[in-house]
């Protein structure tokens, strides 16, 4: 009979130890922060705001000088302004096209590359000394004369698409020789 | 001799089965905690709209959480941005306990110059967005939808494309 109250001490005592563990499991869970997360997505577009593209070449057609000095005008509108000299072939102005993703700022234009000597056989001797923009809706229809390569021209564009038409003049000095002259007219458009 | 025995392992089983109660009570307080927790979704079609733009030079646009932007920079915006939402669930959880609403980052890159930054939170009828909540659990009973905001940072004519990107949101119930 000690022998089993002895045993009997035993297990209970096993029992209330167990029973204080148990009481204690969920205190450290209740302290302890829970946390969730969500992802949100962010999404979005940009756009170029003005693409510009050269679609006509100014062509001043063939030039025949009749003094050792001269010039040939091509206006925007196609036609032509001589002084000593006769012009042959079909002279026409170019034309850049202008988008704008929004008509509301104005926009910067500027020449990168025209204005100066023009590339042929002996250079220096034909020089490009102005080109002339005119479009319908840019800088309120009014031409827009350029003599000077990087001098920018800060005027409104009314159109989200825009044909500018692109005249110039030429003008040549003594010594000019014959042959073909090309030059190449950059135009930079920017917000 | 043989009652004996017998007497002692009723003995034996009655402790036993005191222990086994004890412990279920205890996982069930377990299990009545851990669903208390307060949760947070942000669906697909809820997410922060940055709208179509064109950079014309280095800036940020801000869209705070009441829908108000603040831009700097030249920035032609073709489409308007919209802040985004996300829902905090609190169901049961005890009044006395405080819950926090943050984001565990700081920024997000977009990629080609463009970033995401100063995340910013505002529940509809609160004063003030920021970038991180505190509520008590009385205040978040039920379900409260916050509005989500952030800044974003572009460089001189970004180039064109989609930019996207993820916010993370994290709630804390202490």
């Amino acid at each position: 009979m000690s022998i089993r109250k002895s045993d009997l001490k035993t297990k209970v005592a096993a029992g209330a130890v167990l029973v204080a563990l148990s009481g204690f499991v969920p205190q450290p869970f209740m302290q302890q922060a829970h946390a969730d997360t969500a992802t949100i997505n962010a999404v979005g577009t940009f756009v170029d705001g003005i693409t510009l593209a050269g679609v006509t070449d100014l062509d001043f057609g063939s030039i025949v000088a009749a003094a050792s000095t001269g010039d040939v005008q091509v206006q925007p509108d196609g036609n032509t302004v001589v002084n000593s000299a006769a012009v042959a072939g079909t002279p026409a102005a170019g034309q850049f096209q202008l988008t704008v993703a929004v008509t509301g700022p104005d926009v910067i234009i500027s020449l990168t590359d025209g204005i100066g000597n023009v590339a042929g056989p002996i250079p220096g001797t034909i020089t490009l000394s102005e080109i002339v923009l005119d479009a319908n809706g840019l800088n309120g229809g009014a031409p827009i004369t350029i003599t000077a390569t990087g001098a920018p021209t800060t005027v409104g564009v009314a159109a989200l698409a825009t044909a500018i038409d692109v005249g110039g003049t030429i003008a040549w000095t003594a010594g000019r020789p014959i042959g073909a002259f090309t030059q190449t007219i950059g135009l930079s458009v920017t917000f | 001799m043989g009652a004996g025995p017998h007497k002692s392992l009723g003995t034996i089983g009655k402790n036993a089965t005191v222990f086994v109660s004890v412990s279920t009570l205890a996982l069930t307080g377990l299990g009545r905690v851990a669903q208390a927790v307060p949760t947070i979704s942000c669906l697909p079609g809820n997410a922060i709209v940055l709208g179509q733009h064109y950079a014309c030079s280095n800036g940020s646009l801000q869209i705070n959480p009441d829908g108000s932007v603040n831009t700097a920079g030249c920035l032609v915006t073709l489409d308007p941005p919209e802040p985004g939402t996300c829902t905090i669930r609190n169901t049961g959880a005890p009044a006395t306990q405080s819950i926090i609403v943050s984001f565990p980052a700081n920024s997000e890159n977009l990629g080609f110059g463009a970033s995401l930054d100063d995340f910013r939170m505002q529940a509809v009828g609160e004063p003030m967005p920021a970038a991180t909540k505190t509520y008590t659990s009385g205040q978040l009973n039920g379900t409260i939808t916050l509005n989500i905001g952030a800044t974003l940072n572009f460089v001189n004519a970004q180039p064109a494309g989609s930019y996207s990107g993820d916010i993370v949101l994290r709630v804390v119930f202490n």
